[in-house]
């Protein structure tokens, strides 16, 4: 005969001000299948919790309900709670009449209502669970970090340290990512490059670390601890055990292309390394440029080379690997200026914020020398247009870039420094600058180095016989302005990485409104990601500068090492299950199954059936709804307890 | 007629000889207007064997039959009994080692009511493929006149989808309402193939997901949940209909299914090849959101 409990939580006021708890009681109270019920004001503290293990145990429970918050919150407290009184946790239900009620709804009566159903429905559930107990599964002992910017190299770097195998997967043929175009970092004003060349380096000579770049990440099965990954390199062109780097291929090769490290402002050859600090420092053969691929002519480069490192016919080659864990470290992109017409991105001398890195830079296009990419001339005044895109609900998009106000500060600084006869004009809509030593260096931008900050957004740049004729209104004091410019410098909105969509389909992570992955709880599981095992790292959850960048990824890392240091995670017991005595064999289980955990199975009775392999299933119960004859359940979900769920509000 | 007549009679005839154990064909039934299924497996029967204007009935189903489990079979198949033959394929429900098929072009066939006025079958008034044209082996003139085209299949589709919400349920709830539920329906579609029914109502073992009460909710669930389960593989031969005792229009359930699948999915309305499971348990990245205004028609 089953005894079931009801416990209400009032969450402080979050629930009991909007639900009326006597009367939710009171309407419980004569039902037959209630034996217990009890209220307080913080079930999830100690003292609450206690209530419960002594309900259990002196009430001689066999099953539970807790009316209080989601599930994701509490439940695993509550479980764990049971637990320790002797009840099989999964004999524990949640009535979530928090998110789902007090907070959502403000007419007391209604929520009341509501709630009352909700705890009835939980009721009928929990007298038809079963008790359940988790397996385990092992984890294999290596990571992969999919992407080779600042953010992956760090964590790859950390978890190395911490003794386990690490893979880098990076599209480009480098690592280094965006800060390796940038040329110094705001607020100390470090030479960018000085300081992540050693972390690149160390990246690539770490015994624990391989380093996978000019590859893509083809493929993702799996779960925590056991992803199966196809890693498609992609091919080179060049036989990396034979190349020195000596260079002398980039020298003679005729095929051009724009550079894509130096933002297109100038050209690179057909075969090419990216940057002169890059790792590894092998050149690789862009085979839609090359002429040897082209029209079968030339292959200069292989005739000069001194090992014989070149090879035409290298072919895409993948990688199988298993993984325990993954970091997702895809980073940003700048959005495409072109879209903001007024602004005239397609003139030369409009250029973006990153674009200005590269000419600011000694290693630069220009050596480092400030001009205007028409006329090679110095500029005599700088206009910067913050927010192009950012914050901008109706035409970009509604999020802060939050990088912008300090690398513009920081642009503007380096401007009046090397040539303090510039005039330089910021237009901003707000300056934010919340970040450790932040506003002191804005300030100083303002103050010391006399950079004209205009509260503003710039309405049109109209492209004039020689200079930029820039227009705006100055939002303090209602004046219009009318500047002659001769280089304007946007910057565009920072947005997810192009491929973000395809990752996240690989790895069955969500995205946000803008594009950016989602954390699992924005407060209390910013590094994790809804799928086990999956973390973020860097500006791929949200824009972010440099330090709060390599935060996160070591934060990733000391989640990751969590799960690398176990020899086996508790497997979730909630998976599907196959009544093999009633399977007509249709396999439509198997074909929607995400994690090809459904296997054909040799039954004595007739043919092929269904089994579920219980290590891959991941309970998301798509195959029990596809199996037309209900012959597949999920414990903890079956079929019967749904429906009495569903009896207990509607009938 | 004649002449595919004789042609099954002798391939019959050369089946057993060459050691199928069994034949499925058609027969006459009791009335020149009838046709009943024959399941032949002595010589001496072949000449039973007769293909008639009534011929409709689709033997594909007959393959479920546990009896035929590993009986090397013989079958004669039209254009829509050969689709329904492919999708019990694809889902693994009858293994095409065992199996010789014939394939019947079909003229296309007549029906006849209560009234005793006989007329073009209507399932073969929207039929596309009445020649099963892959098979190796087809009886038949092959150039069978289609007798409506690809658009005017789902006129009556159409008429229902211009009427309003209310006027639709109206009309689906007096048409329902007369349901019985002897499941005539279901046991009669060559594609219920579930060992067991979760719709039984009362006589499978699984969860009571419908009771028995004669209540229209009750006979709704019944048709709508029965409608999708054969949504993505329902070759409309017809059958479910043909047997309704109380005349509920079955295949315009199912054809209005057809008709979303096709528009939404731009998919043919079932799998034809055995490495596509068919619209509703495939995945593409372009499939529309459900809920939002996608497919051809909408564009």
């Amino acid at each position: 005969m089953s005894k079931i409990g009801v416990f209400i939580c009032w969450c402080g006021s979050n629930i009991s001000e909007t639900v009326d708890i006597e009367k939710t009681k009171a309407a419980l109270e004569g039902l037959p299948a209630l034996d217990y019920i009890e209220d307080y004001q913080y079930l999830c503290s100690e003292i609450g919790q206690k209530k419960i293990a002594d309900a259990i145990k002196n009430k001689n429970l066999s099953g539970v309900v807790v009316a209080s918050c989601s599930p994701r919150m509490h439940e695993d407290t509550f479980r764990n709670a049971a637990e320790d009184a002797g009840l099989n946790p999964y004999l524990l239900e949640i009535a979530n009449i928090r998110e789902h009620c007090s907070w959502v709804h403000s007419n007391k009566e209604k929520a009341t209502e509501k709630a009352v159903a909700l705890i009835r429905a939980a009721i009928n559930k929990v007298k038809h669970n079963q008790p359940l107990t988790p397996g385990s599964i092992p984890v294999n002992k290596r990571a992969l970090v999919i992407g080779g910017g600042i953010a992956g190299i760090q964590s790859a770097i950390d978890i190395a340290e911490a003794g386990y195998q690490v893979d880098i997967v990076e599209r480009t043929p480098s690592i280094g990512g965006k800060m390796a175009q940038i040329d110094k970092t705001f607020p100390t004003l470090d030479c960018s490059a000085c300081i992540l060349t050693p972390k690149m380096v160390e990246a690539s000579r770490h015994e624990n670390i391989q380093l996978h770049t000019y590859s893509e990440v083809a493929r993702v099965d799996g779960y925590v601890g056991n992803f199966d990954v196809e890693i498609k390199k992609k091919p080179r062109s060049i036989d990396e055990d034979k190349c020195t780097g000596c260079g002398i291929c980039l020298e003679k090769c005729p095929g051009k292309a724009p550079s894509e490290f130096e933002e297109g402002l100038n050209e690179r050859n057909a075969i090419y390394t990216p940057f002169p600090q890059a790792v590894p420092n092998i050149p690789t053969i862009d085979r839609d440029n090359c002429i040897k691929f082209e029209k079968d002519k030339c292959g200069l480069c292989a005739r000069v080379c001194p090992t014989d490192a070149i090879n035409f016919n290298q072919e895409e080659n993948i990688i199988e690997e298993k993984y325990g864990i993954i970091i997702t470290a895809t980073g940003y992109q700048l959005t495409d200026p072109d879209q903001f017409g007024e602004y005239h991105y397609n003139h030369p001398d409009v250029i973006t914020g990153m674009e200005f890195e590269r000419i600011i830079n000694a290693a630069g296009p220009t050596e480092g020398k400030l001009q205007r990419p028409s006329n090679s001339e110095k500029p005599e005044r700088v206009v910067f247009v913050q927010c192009v895109g950012s914050r901008d609900k109706a035409r970009g998009h509604s999020h802060c870039s939050k990088i912008c106000c300090m690398y513009t500060a920081k642009q503007a600084m380096l401007i009046r420094e090397k040539y303090p006869e510039t005039e330089v004009y910021v237009f901003y809509i707000d300056i934010r600058t919340a970040g450790k030593g932040f506003e002191e260096f804005q300030r100083r931008a303002q103050e010391d180095y006399g950079v004209n900050y205009v509260k503003g957004m710039v309405g049109k740049v109209f492209p004039g016989k020689d200079k930029l004729r820039v227009e705006a209104i100055d939002a303090m004091t209602g004046e219009f302005l009318e500047l002659n410019s001769d280089l304007v410098i946007l910057s565009p909105a920072a947005i997810p990485d192009q491929k973000a969509g395809d990752v996240s389909r690989q790895l069955g992570i969500s995205q946000g409104a803008s594009g950016f992955f989602t954390e699992a709880h924005p407060k209390l599981k910013p590094v994790e990601t809804q799928t086990a095992g999956i973390f973020l790292a860097g500006a791929c959850q949200g824009p972010k500068d440099i330090p709060e960048t390599v935060a996160q990824a070591s934060g990733a890392a000391a989640k990751a090492i969590g799960i690398l240091s176990k020899d086996s995670l508790v497997n979730n017991p909630c998976v599907a299950e196959v009544n093999q005595a009633e399977c007509s064999s249709c396999f439509s289980c198997k074909e929607v199954c995400p994690y090809s955990a459904i296997e054909k199975d040799e039954a004595e009775k007739h043919g092929m059936v269904a089994r579920v392999n219980e290590a891959l299933c991941q309970g998301c119960g798509a195959c029990t709804v596809t199996c037309r004859s209900s012959t597949i359940n999920l414990k903890g979900f079956s079929n019967k307890e749904i429906l009495s769920e569903v009896d207990a509000i509607c009938l | 007629m004649e002449i595919i007549t004789n042609a099954m009679r002798q391939l019959a005839r050369e089946g057993l000889e060459n050691g199928l154990d069994i034949i499925i064909g058609w027969k006459d039934g009791r009335f020149e207007w009838q046709s009943k299924p024959a399941f032949i497996t002595e010589i001496n029967d072949i000449e039973s064997l007769n293909f008639n204007n009534y011929s409709l009935k689709n033997l594909s189903g007959y393959l479920l039959k546990k009896e035929l489990k590993d009986k090397k079979i013989g079958i004669f198949l039209k254009g829509c009994d050969y689709k329904a033959y492919k999708q019990l394929v694809n889902y693994n429900q009858v293994d095409p080692e065992n199996i010789q098929i014939w394939g019947i072009a079909c003229p296309g066939l007549k029906e006849r009511d209560f009234h005793g006025n006989t007329s073009n079958a209507e399932r073969c008034q929207r039929c596309q493929e009445p020649v099963p044209e892959e098979l190796e082996t087809i009886i038949g003139k092959k150039e069978v006149a289609i007798q409506n085209s690809p658009e005017d299949k789902y006129q009556d589709v159409k008429k229902l989808e211009s009427l309003a919400t209310d006027e639709r349920f109206d009309y689906w709830k007096d048409q329902i309402s007369d349901c019985i539920r002897c499941y005539a329906c279901r046991n009669t579609c060559p594609l219920c193939e579930c060992t067991t029914c979760m719709i039984a109502g009362g006589d499978s073992n699984s969860d009571d997901w419908i009771d028995s009460a004669k209540e229209f909710s009750q006979d709704f669930f019944f048709h709508s949940i029965r409608a999708f389960h054969q949504a993505g593989r329902c070759v409309d031969c017809g059958e479910c209909e043909e047997v309704c005792p109380v005349d509920i229009p079955i295949s315009k359930i199912n054809n209005k299914i057809r008709h979303d699948i096709e528009n939404l999915y731009e998919m043919p309305e079932v799998a034809d090849d055995d490495s596509v499971m068919g619209p509703l348990l495939d995945f593409r990245e372009d499939d529309p959101e459900p809920g939002s205004k996608g497919g051809k028609e909408n564009a």
